[in-house]
This record gives structure tokens, C-alpha cells and sequence, in this order.
């Protein structure tokens, strides 16, 4: 009956009415800066927290040099968000994403805007920033990302263990046949056949096979090219799966399911329950914080007796990558505020309240955290020749996943390893290829 | 005699260990929530704080903007609500208590719009807010809810197809609208299932966690669920506070679930054909 | 078409106008756009052109991952589904008697649903610790040595179901309402007949909630096939152990926002379309055989 009809027409007109009402009402939009010629740059980052907090503090330092600058910042911001604001076309000025992987594969898809020409004029000296680290943010002779802090992973081991064991404290492993032999006396199990100390677990925080990869003189990818199926690339991951076979897998992942919280006085490294870890520069903190009184020393990583020379100072590290997002309104300024990262007073004010560790040349000069020798190292590690990272890579996201989850197969003895790997390496061959075109 | 006895007694146990089940996590979080990081994740396992740490719950509300964060949760949880509700009552109505060729399929396209992954429709969603004006603003959040939702409208239908044809054909008879036998009587009825609806919508609405984060461009406007997330660090969290932070977070909803039981489970009386 | 027929279309169409309006404005262009991008092989830039069935071609027969995923999914839903919904009627009919305290025990069951993920995720993990979690400590006291749960690929999966049965909330609640709509003269009835317990539920409860068991069993594989946010939080978006977490929209997540392979996880998303609409179409089809209304218009 029309009546009726007329009636839930009288419905959506109420319910548009509602809807009319309500937009009224959205909270402040976030817009240009009222004073007149301050420019307004929206930073946006991956940080929560107290590191968020650490960097308002270098956006504020950075207002006070540059005052016709205002910058807004946003925490919190993962890469699914900042993709889609790039591609849904409302993108920050600046971007910070927590690691260098994604790089060339957003450079590829037109996500970010190459810096060549503004490294060309630009305000620091571009020499001071690590290579290493620089290397990371480049992809097809272009850069498109600055380095900002990195992490870098080494081999702390418990120094009381060691003295326990009639081994020299002082002499930590700096071969893979040295790692074996130290970590066999430094093995205990029970009656039972339970392990109550662990030499070391290669899967413990997480299987470090990068790390392994280059420790055995292999590579995971030279050049386009991947090397999954040489030699020495296999000969690490067996070593792995060989190190938990010996163990036995099943009495590894009980011992490991009993350990501590990682971040608390309980974790395995304090209580002796593992003598030697692979572990990040944070955990000279948290050892401070947690455990001080822990007799401890960090090493690099050992490498193969034949590639001791080559491979000195080994270390797998990653940076936080500051990106300039395709379409942002205020590039000028924006290369500004990424230029400041790139300076001691930012790099210095961040890593000293965040504990990671700067990415310049000078940083052992000018930082505080250089004072402590064992962190000095971690600054001279990724500023070596032997500071490795993934080579910058289209598929680096998926090759770190399918790597990852094919590791945690292989230490479980549940995988043909040579097999796996040469199907690995045909398919991710086929997608970097295609993706890189 | 013992066989009146034993079913309430099976019962009581029953709800005993089930209760036990559900509540034992959350009485976990609220046993770290009062300890300190130390003891949270000790070894082995207590439940009851050496120092009870009230101190966790001040340093939940003040390390976050928790007042602005509750109130803008409270905000899109009320908009989308408000919304849904009649939103989803007419179209339900349209589809349980009237014949029409083409409804079924129509119907149909309603459930299937639930089945494609929020992934794939994420950024043209993104874009057609954009176009909008709405991003960076609420709107995305609560305005798509006062056009009906699926979930909403496929269980209010359910609900209106177990009221009998009868109440409607005599209403018809008696001359009343189609609108009318909605307003006057199948949604009186139906109050059980309408704020089933309302307090299911108010629950999701306030844990939301997707969509703030990819429409919400400014910390001011961020919801708690969000706001948690500050508790944690790149390889660490203050864990007793984070879970401190969630019990705050569930309380209200907690104590508005409590009350709304009295409106829509217990004590309603029928007249008429539903007893 | 009739007089009526035409009058109660127009009605019909009125009723349901505030979702087509919402649909046309909201929903129809993000589904078709990602129904053309599922042809091209467009990143999430949206560059990129037509490659007609290659993607699709890619995934049924080609990519291993994609298989993974999907069996990963069929596992939770086949398992998950019918536990959820059990335990949840089990739940709604305790909760539907006059008990003391019953108002207690409903908020109690339902409390899990409303924690927030991360607490909640958090949490589980410890629980679900396989030396000192609440579970294997008591498995422990009886003399069991528990499994060792999420750190383990055969059996991260049940330890997600558990986790997801702690909020079957939802669905106990609309059981619930379904249970309290239930006419008490049926009963009365059916006792005057001679009925019994197990006789008055079989008879009279089953068949009189059977559309809003029709309605958490679709709704129950619609958001089990899409199931995503615990398991992303438990294995840090990587699937793991050994991919024994990676589950069909993790895996399509990954396409689209780790690889930027938007066409390839737009076919993602509509062949899971299709075997969640199948599926559905399936079961309705099914359902007049066992769903009983008393008052639609059929």
C-alpha cells in the first residue's frame, strides 16, 4: 500500500536526518597549521610506548631548529596502514618502518619516491652515514630510504659457565668448530634425558639462519641471483638441524617451553640454562636491568676456521628505513626532517633512550652508549665490512617468511633438506624475477 | 526425593567448572595485573601478588590518554549502535514478514557481502572515504552502520520468522500498515533479540581494532583498543600494566552486560499468542 | 506480476532501502573492484594489467602455500565449528535455568569475548605454556605430560581452538535469546503429555531454535573461513611453527600487504568467496529439511 511505502520512505528520511546530524559532530580533522607560512609534515612511525615518547623528543628538537616547521606525529603506524594511505592517496610526509626488507619492493611498485637528487644538496655529509646501512635503502642504482638506528645480532655467552666447566672464560668460540666443541662440554642432561643446560640452541630466541648462512661462508642471495642450493648455504641449515638432532628435538622444545619470560630476571641466558645465545644489542640492557650480576661477555658471531680472515667481525643486522611516501605534500620539508635523522643530535638523542644503535660512522665519537666497550662493539660491528643483511630484493618479505617457516621444519627433522631448498630456490627465483622486471 | 535433588546439583556443578573455565583466564589477568613485571611471568605459577601493585592501575590511566581514548570509544560504540539497530530491524522485517519476487536472492547478496575478506576490500574502501572527506575521522567508524549490517539483519530475520503469520495477517486485517505491524508489533516482541543486537553491536564496536587503525590518522582520535597497544615495546612490555589497562577495558563492558541482562533476559512478560 | 505481487515489492524493496543505499555506497565498488583486480596483476599501487585466469590458474594448481592455508582453515572450521556451536548450546541451556546467581554465570562465560586480543592472546600463551600453563600444570597433577601447544606444529592448531572456544560468547548469548523466545505452553504440553526431559528438548527446544542454529552454524563458517586476528598475534603474522598457523587470510595478508600482490590476493579472497557462498547456498538448501518458522513468509 502506497501508505506504507510512504511510511519507510518517512524512515530513511529520519534515519539520513540521524546520519546528517551525526557528521556534524566527527572530532577535530587533523589539518594545515593555522599560523601563516609554517608548513605542517605528517611523520608517521611504528613505535608505542616509551620509544614513542624518546621520539617526540627529536621531532621537538627538530621544531626548535627548524621553527617554520611544524611536525605532526603519528605512532604506532604499521606497514599495512602506510600502504594503504599511499595507495589510498592521503600519505604522511615521512614514513619510518621498522626494518629494510620492504624497500625495494615498495620502490618497485611506485610506493616511494627516490632521493637521489636531494642527497645530491644535501645538508649532512652523506659519507657519515655507515654503509652498510645506506646499502640497504637502494634498489636498481636508486636510494630510496635513509637508515635510521639498526640492530645487530652477536653471541653473548655466561662467563660463570664457562669457569664451571674448566673452560677459559676469556677464550669464547671464534670458530664453528670451536662453538661445537664448547657447547658439547657445556651440555648437561639429567637422568632422564632431560637437558637442565644447554651449550647452545641454534633455534633459541629464534632460529638466526641468516646469521648461520654467512657464518659458513654461504650466501642466500648474490646479485639476483639466489645461492640457496650451494654448498656451504646447505651445510648451515644441516648444521642446525643436526645441532637440534643431537640435542633431540623433542628434549630441546621441552627445555626451551620451560624457560623464564625472555624480558625477566628468569630468562634462560640469567639462569644458566643456556651458556651461550645468539642475541641483539638490546640485551646489554635488559642484562643491566634484569640480571646485573651476570658474568657475561659478547662476541661476533664464529664463522668456519677457512673463512676466519674473510668473514672478521660477522654480523646480521637490520635498520629502521626512513622513506619518502609517493604523493607527499610537503617533500621539501619533508627531506628536511629526514635529513635531521641523519644528524648525531637526533641519532644520539634516539638510540641513547631506546638502546639501539646509531648508524653513523662517527657515532662512536659522539654517542654516550659507545662507553660501554661491549656496545661500541655492536657500533663497530655494523660499521665493518662484515655487517650483513639481506641483499635489497623485491621478494624479501616472502623469501624471509618461507626461509623462516622451512628452518623451523628442518630443526624438527621433519624436512628433506636439500629437496626443500632446491624447490625454494626455484620458486623464489621465479618471483623475484617476475617482480623485479 | 534424591532424583529432585540431583538435578540442580548437576546442574550448580556443571555451571561450577564451566564458569571456572571462562573466568580463569580473566582472573589471571586481573592476579598480573596487580603484580609486579618481575612476578608476573614467574616460575612456577601463583596467583596471588607478594605486594599488590595498585600503583599499575594509575600508571594504565596516565600513561595513555585514557579519558580521551574511552571517551572516543564510548562515542563510536554509541553511534554504531544507535544505528544498527533500526538499520537492521526494517531491512530483517523486509525479509522475514513480507513476499516478494527477487527477495531471496536479494537476500542472498546480504550474507554475501560478509564472505569476501576485509583484506581485499581495505584500501578502495580507504579511497572511498577519502573521497568522502571521512578519513581521519570517525565517520568511517559508525556512518556505514546506520545502513544496516549483515550480521545484524540475517539474525534479526531469523528471530522475526519464529513469530507466527497469524499476529501479522490479523493486523493486516485491522487495517494496519506494513510499517505499523513492524513498529507496533513484531519489534515489541522481539526484544530479546533486539538487544541481543544492540548489546552484540555495542561489544564489537568497542573492541574494534582494523578499522581504527587504518582510517584514524591522529592520536587524538585513537580508541582504547589502539591505545593498549602502547604498553608494548619493540622486544619487552610492561605486561602487569598492559593487563591492568585490559581490565579497565573489559570492566564497563563487564558491568553494562551485567545490567543489560535484567532488560532482555529476564522478567518479560507476553501477552498474547507467545507465551 | 500481481497487483499484490507489485505492491509487495515496492514494500519489500522500502524495508530493505537503508541496505541498498549502504551497499551501493559502500560495499559495491570495493567488491567489484577487487572482483577486476583479481584478473590483473595489479600491486597495491594499482599498477599493473589484465592477465585474465593466471592467478587464479596460480593458486589451485600451482602455489603450495595456498594449499596450506586452505587446509589449515578447513581444520579449524571442520573442528571448530561443531565445538563451538555444542558447547555453546550446552552453555545457553545451563544458563537458561533458575539458578542462584545465574546472572553471574552468564557474565562470567561471557567475559572472554569482550578482553581485548592482545591481553587475551597474551595470556593464552601462557596458559597454554607447556612446562608451567594452567593446562599442563594440571594435566601434570594427573599424570599427563601435556603437548607442547603452540611451540609445535601438530599441535598449535587444537591450542587455537581451545583459545577460540573461550569466546563462543556470542553464540551462547543468541542461543540464549532463541531459548528465552521459546513459548512456555509448548512445554506445558509437552509435559501433559508424559514428556520428559530429554524428550521436552529434543521435541520442543531443538526444532524451536532451529533458526538461530541455522543462523550460528552460517555465521560460524563465515567468520571460521576468515579467521585471522588470534592466530596473527600468536605467531607474529608469520604462520608459524612451520606454517602450521598460516591460515587463509593470513596467507592472503601477506600477498597483498607483504608482497603488494593485490590482484593475486583479490582471486585469493574470491575463491574463498566462492567456497564460503557454495558452501552457505549449500546448507540453506539443506535447511528446509530440518529449520522450522512459525511465522515466515515462505
Amino acid at each position: 500500500m502506497r501508505n506504507g511505502f510512504r511510511q519507510a520512505l518517512a524512515m530513511v528520511a529520519v534515519l539520513s536526518v540521524f546520519v546528517l546530524a551525526g557528521c556534524g559532530s566527527s572530532a577535530n580533522q587533523a589539518g594545515p597549521a593555522k599560523d601563516a607560512g609554517k608548513v605542517t609534515i605528517d611523520v608517521w612511525h611504528f613505535w608505542e610506548g616509551h620509544e614513542s615518547e624518546a621520539f617526540k623528543k627529536v621531532a621537538e628538537a627538530f621544531m626548535k631548529a627548524n621553527p617554520n616547521i611544524e611536525v605532526k606525529v603519528l605512532d604506532g603506524a604499521d606497514e599495512a596502514k602506510i600502504l594503504t594511505a599511499i595507495s589510498g592517496g592521503t600519505p604522511p610526509d615521512v614514513a619510518i618502518l621498522p626494518e629494510a626488507e620492504p624497500i625495494a619492493q615498495w620502490a618497485q611498485s611506485g610506493a616511494i619516491e627516490p632521493i637521489d637528487s636531494y642527497l645530491q644538496s644535501a645538508s649532512f655529509d652523506v659519507k657519515t652515514v655507515a654503509p652498510a646501512a645506506l646499502a640497504l635503502g637502494k634498489w636498481k642504482g636508486k636510494q630510496y630510504a635513509l637508515p635510521f638506528m639498526a640492530d645487530a645480532w652477536a653471541l653473548y655467552y655466561n662467563k660463570d659457565l664457562f669457569k664451571a666447566a674448566n673452560l677459559d672464560p676469556e677464550k669464547p668460540p671464534t670458530t664453528i668448530e670451536e662453538l661445537n666443541a664448547l657447547a658439547a662440554k657445556l651440555t648437561k642432561k639429567d637422568g632422564s634425558g632431560n637437558l637442565t643446560q644447554a651449550g647452545f640452541i641454534p633455534s633459541y630466541t629464534e632460529n638466526h639462519f641468516p646469521l648461520y648462512i654467512w657464518a659458513f661462508g654461504g650466501e642466500i642471495m648474490k646479485d639476483g641471483k639466489f645461492q640457496l642450493t650451494s654448498p656451504n648455504t646447505v651445510a648451515a641449515i644441516q648444521w642446525s638441524a643436526d645441532f637440534h638432532k643431537k640435542l633431540g628435538v623433542d628434549a630441546v622444545t621441552r627445555f626451551k617451553s620451560g624457560f623464564g619470560k625472555y624480558d625477566s630476571p628468569e630468562a634462560a641466558l640469567y639462569t644458566g640454562k643456556v651458556a651461550m645465545a645468539v642475541d641483539g644489542e638490546w640485551q646489554i640492557r635488559f642484562i643491566d636491568e634484569f640480571s646485573p650480576k651476570l658474568n657475561y661477555g659478547v662476541v661476533p658471531f664464529p664463522v668456519v676456521a677457512r673463512e676466519k680472515d674473510r668473514l672478521k667481525g660477522l654480523t646480521w643486522f637490520n635498520v629502521n628505513s626512513v622513506i619518502l611516501p609517493k604523493g607527499a605534500k610537503h617533500s621539501k620539508e619533508a627531506w628536511a626532517f629526514m635529513q635531521f635523522l641523519e644528524t648525531p643530535a637526533a641519532m644520539d638523542l634516539m638510540t641513547e633512550s631506546i638502546f639501539n644503535i646509531p648508524t653513523l660512522t662517527t657515532s662512536a665519537s659522539t654517542n654516550k652508549l659507545a662507553q660501554n666497550p661491549n656496545f661500541k662493539m655492536f657500533i663497530d660491528l655494523v660499521n665493518g665490512p662484515n655487517a650483513r643483511a639481506y641483499e635489497p630484493n623485491p621478494v624479501a618479505g616472502e623469501l624471509a617468511d618461507n626461509l623462516t617457516a622451512f628452518v623451523e621444519g628442518a630443526d624438527q627433522g621433519t624436512v628433506d633438506i636439500t629437496k626443500t631448498l632446491a624447490e625454494l630456490q626455484a620458486k623464489l627465483q621465479a618471483s623475484y624475477d617476475k617482480a623485479a622486471k | 526425593m534424591k532424583a529432585k535433588l540431583l538435578k540442580p546439583t548437576l546442574t550448580s556443578l556443571g555451571l561450577a567448572v564451566a564458569g571456572l573455565f571462562f573466568l580463569l583466564p580473566f582472573l589471571w589477568m586481573i592476579s598480573t595485573s596487580l603484580k609486579t613485571d618481575a612476578e608476573a611471568f614467574s616460575i612456577p605459577a601463583h596467583w596471588i601478588p607478594r605486594v599488590i601493585q595498585w600503583s599499575n592501575y594509575k600508571k594504565a590511566v596516565t600513561t595513555i590518554p585514557f579519558f580521551q581514548q574511552t571517551l572516543n570509544t564510548l562515542y563510536i560504540s554509541v553511534m554504531t549502535t544507535v544505528g544498527t539497530v533500526i538499520s537492521s530491524a526494517l531491512p530483517a522485517y523486509g525479509f522475514a514478514r513480507i513476499k516478494w519476487p527477487g527477495r531471496d536472492a536479494l537476500f542472498t547478496l546480504v550474507l554475501a557481502t560478509m564472505m569476501l575478506p576485509f583484506a581485499v576490500q581495505m584500501i578502495p574502501m580507504y579511497v572511498i572515504f577519502r573521497q568522502l572527506g571521512w578519513v581521519n575521522s570517525f565517520k568511517p567508524l559508525w556512518v556505514p552502520s546506520f545502513f544496516g549490517a549483515a550480521f545484524n539483519i540475517f539474525l534479526l530475520r531469523q528471530f522475526f520468522m519464529t513469530i507466527p503469520k497469524e499476529l501479522s495477517e490479523a493486523a493486516r486485517i485491522d487495517g494496519l500498515s506494513e510499517l505499523g505491524i513492524f513498529a507496533r508489533i513484531i519489534m515489541p516482541l522481539s526484544r530479546p533479540a533486539v538487544t541481543t543486537v544492540a548489546v552484540l553491536n555495542f561489544l564489537w564496536a568497542w573492541t574494534m581494532f582494523l578499522e581504527p587503525l587504518i582510517f584514524l590518522n591522529d592520536p587524538k582520535l585513537y580508541t582504547l583498543s589502539l591505545g593498549l597497544r602502547a604498553f608494548q615495546s619493540a622486544h619487552t612490555a610492561q605486561w602487569a600494566v598492559l593487563m591492568a589497562a585490559g581490565v579497565i577495558f573489559t570492566v564497563p563492558i563487564v558491568l553494562l552486560f551485567f545490567a543489560a541482562q535484567r532488560v532482555f533476559i529476564e522478567g518479560i512478560t507476553l501477552t498474547g499468542i507467545k507465551g | 506480476m500481481s497487483r499484490t505481487q507489485r505492491r509487495n515489492l515496492w514494500l519489500g524493496l522500502a524495508f530493505v532501502s537503508p541496505w541498498i543505499v549502504g551497499f551501493v555506497l559502500f560495499l559495491a565498488f570495493p567488491m567489484v573492484q577487487s572482483l577486476w583486480y583479481s584478473f590483473t596483476d595489479k600491486n597495491v599501487m594499482g599498477a599493473g594489467g589484465w592477465v585474465g585466469l593466471e592467478n587464479y590458474r596460480e593458486l589451485l594448481l600451482r602455489d603450495k602455500l595456498f594449499r596450506i592455508s586452505l587446509y589449515n582453515t578447513l581444520y579449524i572450521t571442520l573442528l571448530g565449528v561443531p565445538l563451538s556451536l555444542g558447547l555453546s548450546l550446552v552453555l545457553a541451556l545451563m544458563l537458561n535455568l533458575k539458578v542462584r546467581g545465574i546472572s553471574f554465570y552468564r557474565t562470567a562465560f561471557y567475559i572472554p569475548s569482550i578482553v581485548p586480543a592482545v591481553a587475551a592472546s597474551m595470556l593464552w600463551m601462557w596458559v597454554l605454556n607447556p612446562r608451567y600453563g594452567l593446562i599442563n600444570d594440571l594435566l601434570w597433577r594427573i599424570g599427563i605430560k601435556g603437548p607442547l601447544w603452540l611451540g609445535s606444529p601438530p599441535w598449535a592448531k587444537p591450542a587455537l581452538i581451545i583459545m577460540s572456544l573461550w569466546g563462543v560468547g556470542n553464540t551462547m548469548l543468541i542461543y540464549l535469546s532463541s531459548l528465552q523466545d521459546v513459548p512456555s505452553q509448548l512445554y506445558e504440553a509437552a509435559e501433559l503429555d508424559g514428556a520428559g526431559v530429554w524428550s521436552k528438548f529434543r521435541h520442543v527446544t531443538l526444532p524451536m531454535i532451529t533458526p538461530v542454529t541455522l543462523f550460528n552454524l552460517i555465521m560460524g563458517i563465515i567468520n571460521s573461513f576468515q579467521y585471522f586476528t588470534q592466530a596473527f598475534i600468536v605467531s607474529q603474522g608469520k604462520g608459524g611453527p612451520a606454517n602450521s598457523t598460516l591460515f587463509y587470510t593470513l596467507y592472503l595478508y601477506q600477498k597483498a600487504f607483504r608482497d603488494l600482490q593485490m590482484g593475486y590476493a583479490a582471486a585469493m579472497g574470491w575463491i574463498l568467496f566462492l567456497i564460503i557462498l557454495s558452501l552457505t547456498l549449500l546448507i540453506v538448501r539443506f535447511s528446509k529439511s530440518w529449520v522450522y518458522y512459525e511465522g515466515g513468509e515462505r
